[in-house]
């Protein structure tokens, strides 16, 4: 993507068509695993995989429920891109979780901690959700006891006990969910080149209340719910994004749990990623002025 | 969340979930009415914005009556989506209403320039994120444009440093925090601790999983769902019927009245001044290219 790039944009229903097809399918798959994996015997690790698996699934499905054409949206009403960021981007970190506690292959340890530093979070999260709710005393004892017993278990655990102090020191907080950002799962994934991650961060914002969800929308028929050519190819984008996750989740669960059904390794490659992004960042910039 | 100690049969709970959706899809409704009577109607500056807004507002309300299954309904129940949508209008609402405030013409100015300001930061890092300095550049002299309008600015002049060195940095698109404009245009005890709750769904936080009892983790029909959705529903009703009443009142055409009100005037005045961020906000993203 350059200034001097002028190939033409493909038709956005073109782009559209193609991609949501690919997406059903992928959903229909993660869904029909989750059937075959309900009841099995788990694990930690598989237990909490299989919880984020379904919740990845609700989340995909939910986000057809905002795709024009689709079964579940047959009649198509509104083509915002806006609303389809915070359930692609929840969908995306769903899928970042599922693959950090559940499916990436590390020793029982750094497993372990990983679930403590987990659960601590969730703690503390409902420690300070219930404080400024009002919640009585007893209540708050009780979740600052259970996180001063997580801590406990955290300095038992050799993995977390090999950590740089800054870091155990930082994580016995309990404000952060993982011990690796985002950024590093994604490497560890493989997942997304920085094409893909910069419009990870495009969808984020417009997650968010900011001027980019709405500011200068009004243009092109945008804004509206209307149907629009900008909206599409960003729709079709981040749909073609959450589905790169629904594939590498559907391939790690079979893999996961190989009695299941084993599925077909479908891991996308990060260097074929970028292309697809390169039409929406075209938009992005020549729609947003001072060009 | 605790479970109430007087806990309603399954029958009462789909009969409040059914009576709390259908007044919901009754508030969609007039939202989207109300729209469609705005949409043709010409607009400049702060009125221009508002109407944006509000047309983010009916596109989040509508969406989110779309995740919303009929009470008797087999189909997915899920929470989570519900709660992200929900937080993202009960902000957008929060923005809506913080730009059709009446304020001086110095303050609103400057809520424009932190727009701007805000906005155009936001492409810097994500042009930088792809590589593209150039791009960058080009947004990083419109960040220090509105930089310096912000400096020059006499009602900014008057915020208390900390606030001034924020906002200068781009920290956010509004003079005033989230939590300040729920306060403000909330005004309701329960208000921030929902926003909260709804706010452990954002990031796939653990909370939106880790205890999710069993019933609630394969989006079939629940009794929790049945609780909880009507709680926000009911919130969000209120929310909205507020903003339509704002934005009614806001005199550009919407009841006949003359399509001159005083957030309007500020637009032109602030025109006629060469203000050129309040001026551009009449235009369309072509026109001010």
């Amino acid at each position: 993507m350059s200034d001097v790039d002028n190939s033409p944009i493909p038709s956005a229903d073109e782009h559209y068509w193609t991609v949501l097809p690919k997406y059903i399918a992928a959903i229909d798959n993660g869904v029909a695993l989750t059937r075959r994996i309900a009841g099995q015997p788990a694990e930690s690790r598989q237990y909490w995989a299989s919880v984020l698996f379904v919740r990845l699934c609700s989340a995909g499905i939910s986000v057809l429920h905002l795709c024009p054409g689709s079964r579940v949206n047959t009649a198509g009403t509104y083509w915002d891109f806006s609303a389809q960021a915070p359930l692609i981007r929840s969908l995306v970190q769903t899928g970042l979780m599922l693959f950090y506690l559940g499916t990436e292959v590390v020793e029982k340890d750094e497993s372990q901690a990983r679930l403590l530093i987990m659960q601590l979070r969730d703690c503390t999260e409902r420690l300070h959700f219930f404080r400024n709710a009002g919640a009585s005393r007893e209540k708050i004892l009780g979740f600052e006891a259970s996180a001063d017993d997580i801590r406990t278990r955290l300095s038992s655990n050799q993995y977390f006990a090999r950590s740089p102090a800054r870091v155990q020191k930082s994580l016995r907080k309990g404000n952060t969910e993982s011990i690796l950002t985002q950024d590093q799962i994604l490497d560890r994934m493989g997942i997304l080149d920085r094409a893909g991650r910069a419009f990870l961060g495009f969808i984020s914002s417009h997650a968010d209340v900011s001027p980019l969800a709405y500011y200068r929308t009004g243009e092109s028929n945008r804004g509206r719910g209307e149907e629009n050519d900008i909206d599409k190819h960003y729709i079709a984008t981040a749909v073609d994004l959450a589905c790169d996750f629904i594939l590498r989740a559907n391939a790690d669960m079979g893999a996961l749990f190989p009695e299941a059904m084993a599925v077909e390794s479908q891991k996308v490659a990060a260097e074929v990623g970028s292309e697809r992004f390169r039409h929406a960042f075209e938009f992005i910039k020549r729609g947003k002025g001072l060009s | 969340m605790t479970t109430p100690v007087n806990i309603p049969d399954d029958n009462e709970l789909k009969l409040g979930y059914a009576s709390a959706l259908r007044d919901y899809r009754k508030t969609v409704a007039a939202v989207i009415e109300l729209h469609a009577k705005s949409r043709h109607l010409p607009m400049q500056g702060v009125a221009h914005l508002s109407r944006l807004m509000f047309a983010r507002l009916m596109l989040l309300s509508g969406n989110l009556l779309r995740l919303c299954p009929d009470a008797e309904n087999e189909g997915l129940w899920d929470f989570s989506s519900i709660a992200l949508l929900s937080r993202s209008l009960f902000e957008a609402i929060l923005f809506f209403r913080y730009f059709i405030d009446e304020t001086g013409l110095e303050e609103m100015r400057a809520r424009l320039h932190v727009l701007h300001l805000y906005d155009n930061n936001e492409r810097v890092r994500l042009f930088k994120k792809l590589g593209k300095n150039d791009e960058a550049a080009r947004f990083q002299e419109a960040v220090q444009h509105y930089r310096e309008l912000l400096k020059g600015n006499l009602f900014f002049e008057g915020l208390d440093v900390k606030r001034q060195k924020e906002l200068l940095n781009a920290s956010r698109a509004s003079l005033f925090t989230l939590s300040e404009m729920s306060d403000k245009y909330a005004n309701d005890e329960s208000t921030w601790v929902i926003h909260q709750l709804l706010s452990h769904y954002t990031h796939s936080h653990p909370l939106s999983f880790i205890r999710n009892d069993e019933s609630r983790r394969d989006g079939m029909a629940n009794r929790l769902d049945w609780m909880y959705i009507p709680g926000i529903l009911r919130w969000l009703i209120q929310l909205l019927e507020n903003a339509a009443k704002g934005y009614g009142a806001l005199r550009i055409g919407l009841q006949g009245d003359s399509p001159c009100d005083v957030r309007h005037q500020i637009t032109i005045a602030s025109a006629q001044e060469g203000a050129q961020d309040v001026h551009d906000l009449g235009q369309s993203p072509t026109e001010s290219n």
